[in-house]
């Protein structure tokens, strides 16, 4: 069985069957590899008492054990669960297109999964909403353990279909989550910008963090193809002849455009951005969450 | 166009092979999935760039490769579109006259020359004569790469020999083997004799080379009047020209502008004094045109110190007034003797530059014969005819006695030729008034009417190149009244020292042989335009002589220490007018525009096209 680390590579995770496997390992091999966790004593629940030090916070000296004990005693917690936090996960057709070994529904999937695991394990609440043209399914945040077998199992069904529709599932599922929490949205993003970007402003005015995990294959990226070709739309079934040679250079240079019109945007909006082709670690995607975790706090 | 192998024309269907590689091409295609479609048809341009343009460029240029060499392998060739050539031996007829130097007509006619020769089969021989008689190759032979390499070093001749001579040669040449003739000519108005048809059986097909659209002037005649040079030039052109000419004497040089009106002529007079006596050279030049050879004409004059006229009276017509007129002419020193004309025969003629006759009618034979010779051997008359001419006095090489006219009254002169230097610059009215009681009738043969009475009838004839002119009213009283009009004096002055000036003629047509009278007998060194000449001095004639056969090209023709004469050519080929459509027809002359050209082989070019087309392919995929 090779390293755990190394299931933090997409292709080295894309051998297992099993999400739920998948998620734990890219986890445990994610927190094996963190050398000093920052996120330690973040928790709410008291633990211990530890002897006051010079440079902490004044507000976390128990003045109750000072008033018995006339010394200065530093509480120290455990992280409270009151992160609701919903993984809102991209299925269409266009999510299906891999170059290499495995396709951005399948990343996305097991970084939902991930994502998941270490949120109930954090005791936060997390829920997975599903959609393409529509809302696919509707799985609301909970914090049991169990329910980790509930998203997990739904995330191991999952097939890719229909047309991507973001911005409008989006405005809807703006209107249908309630309670303000944590939204993290795994897609291609492939629909009209503005629209997306102001579907995505929609959670914030419902006072949600938004973390966007833009998913984008290598061939998206770089368009490396050689030969002229015809390219077939996934989800319309339109095609279109090509020479890569002669529009390849003007389609990254068009893809850049749009890149950072979303990075732009999306700053603007507060609303964290991050993007990841499926050759990118894990990794790196947890990190990205857990830095947004930490703000939250 | 037609093909030497057409049955490997097929063949060339193979070309479209790159046109149905690319078609496959397109058709397997490989297919692939992509979900950034939107994206990429904001950005596609392929249509419009340059690498599609590149990959068109090159499938035509393969396509093209393949194709000329396939075509290539079935010989392709251009048959002609124009009538077919000579099918036999062919004797050509170059017309090299200096006309044929205007614009392009020469190389169209060595083009066409070339043409023809090159066209001839396999044995066929082929001659090659010209108008100015050099014939390069008089002989029909059959080996015709002599010729197509001489003709591009022919060049036109200064001579205006007309077609006749040459076509009669070429008639000649060719019955025998009944070979065609074919003439490249310009068909100059006049370039054929008038009485000139073609013989049955061998008729001359003529390759037109002129045009109709022409615009030419030149110097036709340079003289000497009164001491000074005056220049003619005539415009041939149908719109009236401006030209400057340059009078070139010695080292001095004279321009003057003229307006020249459409088909005429006028004359220039320059102011360049001359010396008082010898010999002067020089040329008179016109800015050149598209036919330079007249452009220039050269000149040789003899300036006298005296010109010693004979005037030969009888008692019946006596001289005094001519005696008179000629005192009173201020114009050139005249040194005049008188004699009585029974006196002719004891003359020494060779004495006199002009010999005047105020009784030509009364000439006995031995005096007729005398004058003859002084007439043939450079001596200028001028003959005058009084009461009571005989039919006997007739000098009938020139003309001939038809009897006496004494009109009801009188008559006067009608019509005269301004245009002859004698009677150029003479108030005509002062001439037109002038009454003539009674008056010779002659007949002209070998002369020229320059002025004429009412009654149509000859009053003054000129002949033998001008040396000879002849009166048909003497001036006497009882004759006439223009011994009182002004007119008298000057026209008869005048007329002397024409005859003086044209007695010593210097000036002769390019290819004419020239007697240059020499100093004395033996060798003498020759001057001419392509060089010095040695030659020897005759002494068989009354003077000693040289004889000049070679006078192909214009300029000074000097001898040592001797006279000189100037060579021209004759300014009427410079009149570039063309023999009509009616004029060819009625001559049953074919005339075409070009010959037949022969068939084209296409496959150099062919493979050409296929180098330029892999090199043009290789540079395309460099880029």
């Amino acid at each position: 069985m090779p390293p755990r680390t190394d299931f933090l590579k997409p292709e080295v995770a894309a051998r297992l069957r099993s999400i739920d496997l998948r998620a734990r390992l890219v986890v445990e091999g994610f927190l094996a590899g963190l050398h000093r966790s920052p996120f330690k004593g973040f928790s709410v629940e008291f633990t211990e008492h530890r002897q006051y030090m010079p440079g902490d916070e004044l507000k976390r000296i128990d003045w109750r054990v000072y008033g018995r004990t006339d010394r200065f005693f530093i509480r120290e917690y455990e992280e409270e669960t009151n992160l609701r936090a919903c993984i809102v996960l991209d299925s269409s057709n266009s999510m299906s297109f891999r170059t290499s070994g495995i396709t951005k529904l399948e990343y996305a999937s097991c970084l939902a999964a991930s994502l998941a695991y270490l949120l109930l394990h954090q005791k936060d609440s997390c829920g997975l909403i599903t959609f393409s043209s529509r809302i696919d399914s509707f799985i609301p945040p909970r914090s049991t353990p169990a329910h980790l077998n509930v998203l997990l199992g739904a995330l191991d069904k999952l097939r890719p279909g229909g047309d991507t529709n973001v911005a409008a599932t989006l405005h809807q599922l703006a209107e249908r989550v309630k309670r303000r929490g944590l939204i993290i949205l795994l897609s291609d993003l492939w629909d009209d910008e503005s629209a997306v970007v102001s579907a995505l402003r929609h959670f914030r005015f419902r006072k949600h963090e938004v973390l966007v995990f833009h998913i984008l294959d290598p061939a998206e990226r770089d368009f490396g193809f050689r030969q002229p070709l015809v390219l077939r739309d996934l989800e319309s079934g339109a095609e279109l002849t090509v020479d890569p040679r002669v529009v390849g250079q003007e389609y990254r240079r068009a893809l850049a455009e749009r890149l950072a019109q979303f990075e732009r945007r999306c700053a603007e909006g507060m609303i964290d951005y991050h993007r990841f082709t499926t050759d990118t670690p894990f990794d790196q995607a947890l990190f990205s969450y857990l830095e947004r975790r930490r703000r939250l706090h | 166009m037609g093909f030497a192998a057409p049955g490997l024309l097929p063949l060339a269907a193979l070309a479209a092979i790159p046109v149905v590689i690319h078609l496959l091409s397109r058709l397997r295609l490989q297919r692939q999935n992509f979900p950034a479609l939107m994206l990429l048809q904001s950005v596609r341009r392929e249509r419009f760039s340059w690498l599609r343009l590149k990959e068109i460029i090159l499938l035509l240029l393969r396509t093209l490769l393949l194709a000329t060499l396939l075509l290539s392998l079935s010989r392709p060739y251009l048959r002609p579109r124009t009538q077919p050539g000579p099918a036999g031996d062919v004797v050509l007829v170059l017309d090299d006259s200096y006309s044929m130097g205007y614009g392009s007509r020469w190389q169209k006619a060595i083009d066409n020359c070339s043409q023809l020769l090159r066209s001839l089969g396999p044995g066929r021989r082929a001659a090659l004569l010209t108008t100015s008689g050099t014939d390069p190759f008089p002989e029909l032979a059959a080996d015709p790469r002599p010729r197509l390499a001489l003709l591009d070093t022919l060049r036109p001749s200064f001579s205006a020999a007309g077609l006749g001579p040459a076509l009669d040669r070429a008639v000649k040449l060719a019955a025998p083997s009944r070979a065609e003739v074919w003439v490249f000519s310009d068909l100059q108005a006049g370039s054929l004799p008038a009485d000139w048809h073609a013989p049955a059986g061998l008729k001359p097909v003529f390759v037109d080379c002129g045009s109709e659209q022409f615009d030419n002037s030149g110097v036709t005649e340079v003289r000497l009047e009164e001491r000074r040079i005056v220049a003619r030039l005539a415009n041939y052109g149908s719109r009236p020209v401006t030209r400057t000419a340059t009078l070139s004497l010695e080292e001095r040089r004279e321009e003057k502008v003229v307006s020249i009106p459409a088909r005429g002529t006028a004359d220039v007079v320059f102011d360049t004094p001359l010396p008082r006596s010898g010999t002067v050279t020089g040329s008179v030049d016109m800015l050149t045109d598209s036919l330079p050879a007249d452009d220039r004409r050269w000149f040789a004059f003899t300036v006298p110190d005296e010109i010693r006229v004979l005037v030969l009276q009888s008692a019946a017509a006596p001289a005094d007034y001519i005696l008179d007129a000629l005192a009173a002419g201020q114009s050139a020193p005249l040194r005049v003797t008188v004699a009585d004309i029974t006196e002719t025969g004891r003359l020494d003629l060779r004495d006199y530059s002009v010999i005047v006759v105020s009784d030509a009618g009364r000439l006995d034979p031995a005096g007729r014969s005398r004058l003859n010779f002084a007439l043939g051997s450079g001596r200028a008359l001028l003959l005058m005819f009084a009461d009571g001419t005989s039919p006997d006095a007739a000098m009938e090489t020139y003309f001939r006695i038809a009897g006496e006219v004494r009109p009801a009254g009188f008559v006067t002169i009608a019509a005269a030729d301004t245009s002859h230097p004698l009677l150029a610059r003479l108030a005509r009215a002062e001439l037109a008034s002038a009454r003539f009681f009674v008056h010779a009738k002659l007949e002209p043969r070998a002369a020229t009417v320059l002025a004429r009475f009412s009654d149509s009838d000859p009053f003054i004839l000129e002949a033998a190149e001008g040396r000879l002119q002849v009166w048909t009213a003497a001036p006497l009283p009882a004759l006439t009244d223009l011994v009182f009009r002004a007119a008298f004096a000057p026209l008869l002055v005048r007329s002397v020292n024409y005859l003086a000036a044209v007695g010593s003629r210097a000036d002769y047509p390019v290819g004419e042989t020239i007697r240059i009278p020499a100093p004395r007998a033996g060798p003498v060194t020759v001057s001419t335009p392509a060089g010095n000449l040695a030659l020897t001095a005759e002494a068989s004639t009354a003077r000693p002589s040289v004889t000049l056969s070679d006078t192909r090209i214009p300029g000074i023709y000097r001898l040592a220490e001797g006279p000189a004469v100037a060579v021209n050519p004759v300014p009427a080929e410079g009149d570039l007018r063309r023999m009509t459509a009616a004029e060819c027809s009625a001559r049953e002359i074919e005339v075409r525009d070009n010959v037949g050209r022969p068939a084209v082989d296409l496959v150099l070019p062919l493979l050409l096209a296929a180098a330029v087309a892999l090199a043009a392919e290789m540079l395309l995929l460099a880029l």
